[in-house]
């Protein structure tokens, strides 16, 4: 029982690094689309715009874990809960504030 | 389009469906209890495994093909929306799927399969598992809505 609690306690950080990631993606979405021009850097630095998001949306996801590591020492279930809760939360949002965008460029083009 | 391109999108398809498939087995082996823990790891795993398979096709097929050659054909046709809002929001939505995917699986494998899942995160496993299996289908559907638009 202690060991699961341990265990579980070490998820911390990778559920808080997929939340940033996920923060990222949709960030990044929505700068591109309201200034073209960081577009157009993400496609020069990466080669496509789509390519630049999901590498830099990794490297989001890879630095917060090993940043947020250290917070699993202080984490409890409790803790873990609420990792979980913003983590389908922000996905929730983040899903439905990028329909509302595109719906809205969608109607404007 | 070319023979290799065409293979590509169909493993897009079918492994963006098999790992819908297979976190769909995990939400309700979650909401179940998780007593099939053995069933729960290899579900989690193989749809971990899909939507990346499917990630990586998609993406050989997005980045080669279907911007200069779909694209322009969408728009210039009778629904231009089905590049406007649904490829949009399918290409960038997608981008969350690998991320979700493998937390939930790290978490089902972290466990030891003599011990129990806590019920809190159980419970929220099972609620990403949905949201997983929920964006799954609908990209499903977005991506039958742009194939029709190009016909």
């Amino acid at each position: 029982m202690e060991q699961t609690e341990k265990k579980t306690s070490i998820l911390v950080a990778p559920i808080m690094a997929a939340t940033v990631a996920i923060m990222v993606v949709t960030l990044l979405t929505v700068i591109g689309e309201l200034q073209p021009g960081w577009k157009d850097w993400l496609k020069g630095a990466f080669t496509h715009h789509w390519l630049g998001k999901g590498a830099l949306a990794l490297a989001a996801f890879l630095v917060s874990w090993v940043l947020l590591v250290p917070t699993n020492r202080l984490s409890d279930e409790r803790r873990v809960e609420t990792a979980w809760r913003w983590l389908f939360w922000t996905g929730v949002f983040a899903t439905v504030a990028l329909a509302l965008l595109f719906m809205i460029e969608a109607r404007r083009s | 389009m070319t023979s290799a391109l065409t293979i590509y999108l169909v493993i897009h398809v079918l492994a963006g469906l098999a790992g819908t498939a297979g976190f769909y087995g995990a939400w309700f082996n979650l909401l179940r209890g998780a007593k099939n823990f053995r069933a729960l790891r290899a579900e989690s795993m193989t749809g971990l495994i899909m939507i990346l398979v499917s990630w990586v096709t998609g993406a050989v097929y997005y980045v080669t093909y279907y911007g200069a050659t779909v694209k322009p054909l969408i728009k210039a046709g009778p629904y231009p929306w089905a590049h406007a809002f649904l490829m949009e929001w399918k290409e960038h939505v997608f981008l969350f799927l690998p991320f979700l995917a493998a937390v939930v699986t790290i978490a089902i494998w972290r466990v030891s399969p003599g011990d129990q899942l806590p019920d809190g995160t159980r419970r929220w496993l099972g609620w990403l598992c949905g949201l997983i299996v929920f964006l799954g289908a609908a990209m499903a559907l977005a991506g039958t809505g742009i194939s029709g638009a190009v016909r």
